[in-house]
């Protein structure tokens, strides 16, 4: 059936434009979808979504024609399906929304192509079935986005007790062997004691950036970057003495000075140079230092792993470690970007293929006098 | 006494188990990941038990625990005694197929380390053929 050079249609017709023009509305809005969205969508989510949509368009306006009711319930809830399956594809809330939007522009647009002018009663069914079908789709898509906060969140939590929990034991077997009197104070078991005391405040430290990161609360002051590594170097001096390794900081000009909340940079550098640590290899060093351009200050940490095994980007992912160890890698490079990106900076990693890798925290200088 | 191989990343842990299995008359080989473990194993001599850590760098506890009974048919069924402070140990242990696991910073930690290790050695079944 066609409608071409019919004018206004009568009441009941824009559903069946929509039938005889099925395909060519559907091919159309896949056509645009595919054009605009990024990750582009693929066919079995516009199978399971937009195709939904249009016979669920087509039954409201048949009820509608009917005197009968929209059932708007109906819609949102195979909206919902649809609302799942983007998120599942990594789509936005925004793309959600104009995937309907687009599939309705292409019925206007073919109408009109056709010199079809939809009656206002349809158009406002038209509007009603658009809006349940983004109300659906985009509740489905917000109960998928906040039900992987929490699992983030909960998996963030089992991490750290983890870590905790390797650290505390350690603690444990020192006190214990301390307290059965065939060790000193003094000797290997309270350095591992020393040690361990200070990965456990730095796991705190950490923790608690995070926290003051997820809550906004960052203080921002000048803070001489000299200091903060000096805090730093003591810790990672002791760690590097048990790991077989070197630790060396190259001092730092006491003018340099950066904007910054003091604890969660801090936080950071301990962090980076934990890991630089734990995976550099033996008797090789790490070194810690600052370097400025007149605008920037580079505070670096490198090691000699002997490289990469993944891309430098794939680490600043949440829960994302190198060799397959958990032991205080993969949240804390993810919350280390995220705290250098507070205080208006950037996390960088360079690989040396072959030799290691530098981690540089790139953040804006204070210029302003004290 | 017996002959106990520990492998945990932690240089510090792997320090103080040696101290423990040490103070109460044990022989100690140790070794920083699954690789490290499945080399010594192969080494020799054979430990009566593998006091072993869950997640490690290069190879896991886990994984070197199949690789030993893929490599030796479990002829030699040497317990194998988990530790780690993971909270779904248990689970892990099960997949591993070892009913000897102990949690991580738990009080009392070293008595009970003992104790299961103890478990482990007297359960132990002879070699196949033996």
């Amino acid at each position: 059936m066609s409608f071409v050079g019919r004018g206004l249609w009568s009441r009941g017709m824009l559903r069946e434009f929509i039938a005889t023009n099925r395909e060519e509305i559907l091919a159309r809005a896949r056509s645009r979808v595919a054009k605009r969205n990024a990750p582009v969508a693929t066919a079995v989510e516009l199978t399971q979504g937009l195709p939904v949509f249009l016979d669920q368009l087509r039954e409201a306006l048949r009820r509608a024609s009917a005197h009968d009711v929209v059932d708007h319930e109906e819609i949102q809830l195979s909206a919902s399906q649809h609302g799942y399956d983007l998120f599942k594809k990594g789509l936005t809330v925004a793309q959600v929304v104009h995937d309907y939007g687009d599939l309705c522009q292409v019925i206007t647009g073919l109408s009109q192509e056709q010199r079809r002018q939809i009656p206002g009663d349809e158009f406002q069914t038209l509007n009603l079935s658009l809006d349940d079908a983004i109300a659906g789709a985009v509740t489905a898509y917000a109960h998928q986005r906040d039900n992987a906060l929490v699992n983030q969140g909960t998996e963030r939590l089992g991490t750290l007790a983890h870590e905790m929990r390797n650290v505390l034991n350690t603690v444990m077997l020192s006190v214990a062997s301390i307290k059965k009197g065939t060790v000193g104070l003094n000797g290997s078991t309270g350095t591992i004691l020393d040690r361990n005391l200070i990965r456990l405040q730095t796991l705190i430290d950490r923790s608690l950036a995070d926290v003051r990161l997820d809550a906004g609360m960052q203080n921002l002051e000048r803070v001489p970057v000299w200091e903060v590594l000096e805090d730093v170097a003591i810790g990672a001096s002791l760690v590097a003495q048990t790991r077989g390794v070197h630790f060396m900081l190259t001092p730092v000009d006491h003018t340099v000075i950066v904007e910054a909340d003091r604890q969660i940079l801090a936080a950071a550098i301990a962090n980076l140079v934990q890991n630089a640590l734990k995976f550099t290899r033996k008797d090789t060093t790490v070194h810690l230092g600052a370097s400025t351009t007149p605008s920037r200050v580079l505070i670096e940490v490198e090691d000699q792993c002997g490289g990469l095994p993944d891309s430098p980007e794939s680490l600043l992912r949440p829960f994302v470690q190198k060799s397959g160890d958990r032991t205080g890698l993969g949240l804390g490079l993810s919350i280390c970007s995220k705290a250098v990106k507070s205080m208006a900076g950037e996390l960088r990693i360079r690989d040396l293929p072959g030799k290691g890798c530098i981690f540089t925290i790139d953040l804006p200088r204070s210029l302003l006098p004290g | 006494m017996a002959n106990v191989l520990i492998v945990d990343d932690d240089p510090d842990t792997v320090e103080l188990y040696a101290e423990l299995m040490e103070s109460v008359g044990h022989r100690v080989q140790t070794g920083t990941n699954g690789e490290e473990g499945l080399r010594s194993l192969a080494r020799g001599p054979l430990p009566d038990c593998v006091l072993l850590d869950v997640d490690m760098p290069v190879l896991s506890g886990p994984e070197m625990a199949r690789r030993m009974r893929e490599q030796d048919g479990g002829e030699e069924r040497i317990p194998i005694l988990l530790v780690s402070g993971r909270s779904d140990l248990s689970e892990v242990a099960g997949r591993t197929g070892t009913p000897y696991f102990l949690t991580k910073g738990t009080a009392d930690h070293a008595e009970a380390l003992l104790e299961v290790l103890q478990r482990a050695l007297c359960e132990r079944r002879a070699p196949a053929g033996a």
